[in-house]
């Protein structure tokens, strides 16, 4: 018996052969050339020809995979299976922190396209360490029935290569942050700068190490803010460019002395 | 010594991926149609015109037809590491899904060299336009299958790749014919009809 | 309805805040909430762009407003793609990933992950598209004045946008197809998540094709000379296709499925051939397939004036009212055992399949040659009846599910008259619209008389009501606005509030015997 799902895709499949047969004999389609794909003579309207036949390709693959599927039909799925009921199309997953890096990977490399081709590399390095990690995790939720042993099992494999990257790429970004800016800053204004961060950040671990029952929000609060306030410093250094240095002495193996304005 | 033994995770429903393979793969065969249709459309138009399409002699047949074989091979070894993963015969999946990507990566570089070669600047005309939009996108769609491939290898290291989870390979086979089938349709439609 | 326990609290015990549970959910009902939300917001802006332009058309020989025609033309592009591609779809995307999943039987949506990389995309691609078009960029303008990186970033914002609801629709189909519960098969699913199967079917095959339009443009634009797809002037015309008839139609197709859930269950009857209302869906989505319209690349006959765009146009109107007929049909038997205060939804949704027809009709006048109306203003009213019905049928879903989605309460009457604003605005734009087109006023109206048609007099009377249309349509977004908020702060619903027997309303698991699962149990009271 022909299923639902194959009605709905393999209808729309003829629909499409039909108007793209019908708008290549109605648009200057050759005798033969629209029932023969172009091969026997011309299609008329190639855009709309092709258009159709296409979507007739695409409704008729689907239809071919509804009517096979049985329309993936749970008693259906049972069958295949051997069991009384279907399991469930979808387990729960619970939160998960990828769609949304893998998002801001895609818009990354968006704007690298616009902006600058090392922002589209770390879009795409993103999207590579999001679709691992995904993979992965999907890989721990399928392991074994006990969540709590594939999360085990998932941070065993992962944390030790998770840690040390993440580490390494936050401390890189956060230093080529402040190096845009105290690159951009004044002889004197990078000197102010840095003395100023160098206090706070020694200020904030002193405090933090002297009051350890400050709430773990307050503390991871505390360090986004800055995080982010450097990071968007050092785009706007970035995009400021940096400022004039006069080179000292000559010659290509010659010190470089900077005197800044 | 002890052993623990755990639960084994309640089965997938079988389908879904491959169903939401075929709807995403969908999606991609009709960007392809898409392209295919501007560029015929406008392909007829500067035949019926006399003008000229491609300059003279810069496409191949060669290097696109090594391609196509490349292509077509990759096919037969993405179907040779379904046919193992529903026999549960991992070492030829491996096998055989490693051999996938390789091929794929060796369309890729072959294709890389083949526009090196012929130096066409990108905005020479419509057709190189064309050319590069619809030559660039396929490699981009072959570039997402091998890292698929690569995924799933993963995960078969982990040995999910079974009988039990066999719609993980089906899904993405599915999506390489199609990589396969676009091909088809840039060989006979850029590389012969030129 | 609650979230999922999974999704309130992370593996390991510890409670997230409410930032980190917004960001990281895969819970259906938060992301069909995130959708909803954005929407409404989007609404607004480009509203507020529709009104502008509205603004600048009183005067047809000069510029008041925005100074220049390039700028009135950003304006007017991004009031079209906005409603389209960042409110009508995005919000129907909500909808369907809140209820179908429900009314399937499924517990959850399927691949939950990749339905909210969907939204996240999208939002981000949105957000870009409205940067590009607010920094000179846009899809264009007729003085090329643009700036390169700008309408750079508003077409990549478009791919991003495109590919995020591609992706949230592939999980919403794959809901329907392979995560139904037993006995569910796909004749007997309820209508709304029948016409997300046609119409997703329909996105599937045509937003691509929009994609592939925004590539070739790109890709020509930053290269050193732009070629032919890049060069200004000539972007829109490229991509207009996916903002007109007859692919607008498969934008707005899920209005059909949300009437044909409301009615029955309003009126207390069934459907008299549910299976009917299956195939007329499905014969409207595949006769609003547009992206063979491509104008900007026609060769000899315009392919606006070719057969199959006018058979197309005439074909869909007779669907539509058999649609609209079949649920007056439910209405009229429904009449002695309708309740005695109807629902505000019920209402909003026999208007939105009325709005269609009159776009449907509009459609079809604009594909008869002697009238000559393809660029004129008619275009525009076709473009308001059409996505005004989806978006007033978008509202009767929020209004009739809004319940089940957030859990809580709305006074029916504020969300009514909300939408009976909108309803308004929609006649008093589209009207006027249809006559300044007969009168010869141009679609886009430019900078001067000739620019605009030189349409005969009498039209800027009637640019002034549009005028009024135009606030009453901002008036009534900004009401459903507010009307979300108060539904945040309402009181807890019921499970059932319409006694609704589509699977979305059980609280328990069920599984499908009836051939026809509609109503069975209210047509046993009713009856």
């Amino acid at each position: 018996m022909l299923t639902t799902g194959f009605k709905l895709w393999f209808g729309s499949c003829a629909a499409a052969l039909s108007a793209a047969v019908f708008a290549g004999y109605t648009s200057g389609g050759t005798e033969t050339g629209p029932i023969s794909l172009g091969w026997k003579g011309g299609v008329g309207n190639h855009v709309t020809y092709v258009l159709f036949v296409t979507a007739a390709a695409v409704f008729g693959l689907l239809g071919i995979i509804a009517i096979a599927f049985r329309d993936a039909d749970s008693e259906s799925v049972a069958e295949v299976l051997g069991v009384d009921t279907a399991p469930p199309a979808q387990t729960q997953v619970g939160s998960s922190i990828w769609p949304v890096l893998g998002a801001l990977g895609v818009a990354t490399l968006v704007i690298g396209l616009v902006v600058s081709s090392a922002l589209f590399v770390v879009g795409l390095l993103v999207l590579v360490a999001v679709s691992l990690e995904w993979t992965m995790n999907n890989w721990s939720e399928r392991a074994t029935g006990d969540p709590e042993v594939n999360r085990e099992l998932r941070e065993r494999l992962l944390r030790p290569i998770e840690i040390p990257i993440l580490a390494l790429v936050g401390i890189g970004v956060l230093v080529l942050a402040m190096s845009r800016v105290l690159l951009a800053s004044s002889v004197n204004g990078a000197v102010l700068v840095a003395g100023v961060v160098g206090v706070c950040v020694f200020g904030a671990a002193f405090l933090f190490s002297r009051r350890p029952n400050i709430p773990r929000r307050v503390v991871s609060t505390v360090l986004i803010v800055s995080c982010v306030a450097v990071l968007a410093a050092g785009i706007v250094a970035a995009a400021t460019g940096e400022r004039e240095f006069h080179q000292q002495g000559g010659g290509s193996g010659g010190d470089h002395v900077e005197v800044g304005e | 010594m002890s052993s623990t033994t755990f639960s084994p995770a309640v089965p997938n429903r079988p389908r879904t991926l491959v169903i939401g393979s075929a709807l995403a793969t969908s999606g991609v065969l009709m960007f392809f149609g898409g392209l295919f249709a501007l560029y015929f459309s406008r392909r007829a138009d500067a035949m019926a015109w006399g003008t000229e399409w491609f300059p003279e002699g810069a496409i191949r047949l060669p290097p696109g037809g090594m391609n196509m074989a490349t292509m077509a091979l990759s096919a037969i070894t993405m179907a040779w590491a379904v046919y193992s993963v529903i026999n549960n015969d991992r070492i030829h999946s491996y096998l055989a899904m490693a051999i996938t990507a390789v091929m794929g990566v060796a369309m890729l570089n072959q294709t890389v060299f083949y526009f090196n070669d012929i130096a066409l600047p990108i905005d020479h005309s419509e057709a190189t336009t064309f050319l590069f939009v619809i030559v660039g996108a396929h490699m981009a769609m072959v570039l997402v299958g091998v890292f698929w491939l690569g995924l799933l290898l993963l995960r078969a290291l982990g040995g999910q790749d079974t009988s039990r989870n066999r719609d993980l390979v089906s899904a993405a086979a599915l999506y390489w014919y199609a990589a396969v089938a676009v091909y088809m349709v840039i060989w006979l439609g850029i590389y012969i009809a030129k | 309805m609650t979230e999922t326990a999974a999704d309130t609290t992370r593996t390991g015990g510890v409670v997230p805040t409410a930032l980190e549970a917004a960001v990281t959910t895969t819970d259906h009902l938060r992301i069909g909430r995130a959708w909803l939300a954005s929407g409404a917001l989007l609404l607004v802006a480009s509203l507020v762009a529709g009104l502008l332009v509205s603004v600048e058309r009183m005067d047809l020989t000069g510029m008041a407003v925005f100074g220049d025609v390039d700028s009135l033309f950003r304006f007017w592009s991004a009031y079209r793609v906005g409603l389209v591609l960042l409110v009508v779809v995005p919000v129907f995307v909500g909808l369907a990933t809140a209820v179908v999943p429900l009314q399937v039987g499924a517990s959850s949506i399927v691949f939950p992950r990749a339905a909210a990389l969907g939204f996240w995309v999208w939002a981000l691609g949105a957000a870009f598209t409205v940067a590009g078009f607010v920094i000179d960029g846009g899809l264009g303008t007729p003085g090329a004045v643009s700036r390169t990186d700008a309408l750079a970033l508003t077409l990549l914002g478009l791919l991003m946008v495109i590919g995020g609801i591609c992706c949230a629709t592939v999980c919403i189909l794959t809901t329907i197809v392979a995560g139904r519960t037993a006995g569910m098969n796909l004749s007997r699913v309820p209508l709304f998540a029948w016409s997300v199967l046609v119409a997703g079917s329909i996105w599937l095959v045509t937003l691509p094709v929009l994609a592939a339009n925004t590539v070739l443009i790109y890709v020509d634009l930053t290269g050193r000379s732009a070629v032919a797809f890049g060069v200004e002037d000539t972007i829109w015309g490229q991509l207009s296709w996916a903002f007109s008839h007859p692919q607008v139609y498969a934008f707005a197709l899920p209005l059909v499925g949300i009437a044909g859930d409301i009615v029955p269950v309003a009126a207390r009857r069934r459907h008299g051939n549910h299976r009917a209302l299956l195939v007329l869906t499905a014969l409207i989505g595949v006769l609003s397939f547009g992206a063979y319209a491509q104008a900007a690349f026609d060769i000899g006959t315009p392919i606006r004036e070719q057969a199959i765009f006018v058979v197309e146009a005439f074909l869909i109107v007779p669907l539509v009212l058999l649609v609209l007929v079949g649920l007056v049909d439910v209405l009229r038997r429904g009449v002695g055992s309708r309740r005695t205060r109807m629902p505000a939804p019920l209402y909003l949704s026999v208007l939105s399949v009325l709005f269609l027809l009159d776009g449907t009709v509009l459609g079809a006048l604009r594909a008869v040659a002697p009238l000559d109306l393809l660029d004129r203003s008619t275009t525009g009213a076709q473009f308001t009846f059409t996505i005004g019905a989806a978006l007033l049928a978008a509202m009767a879903g929020t209004l009739w599910w809004g319940d089940l989605i957030v859990g809580r309460v709305v006074p029916q009457g504020f969300g009514l008259a909300s939408a009976l604003a909108v309803a308004v605005g929609i006649v008093l734009i589209a009207v006027p619209d249809t006559i300044s087109g007969f009168m010869g006023l141009a679609d886009f109206t430019g900078g001067d008389l000739v620019g605009a048609g030189n349409p005969g007099s009498g039209v800027d009377v009637l640019n002034t009501v549009a005028l009024v249309g135009s606030a009453h349509l901002l008036v009534g977004a900004l009401g459903w606005l507010v009307t979300g908020v108060l539904r945040l702060r309402g009181a807890r619903s019921l499970a059932d509030p319409w006694g609704g027997h589509t699977l979305e309303w059980s609280t328990s698991p069920v599984e499908v015997t009836s051939e026809s699962p509609l109503l069975d149990a209210t047509v046993e009271a009713g009856a």
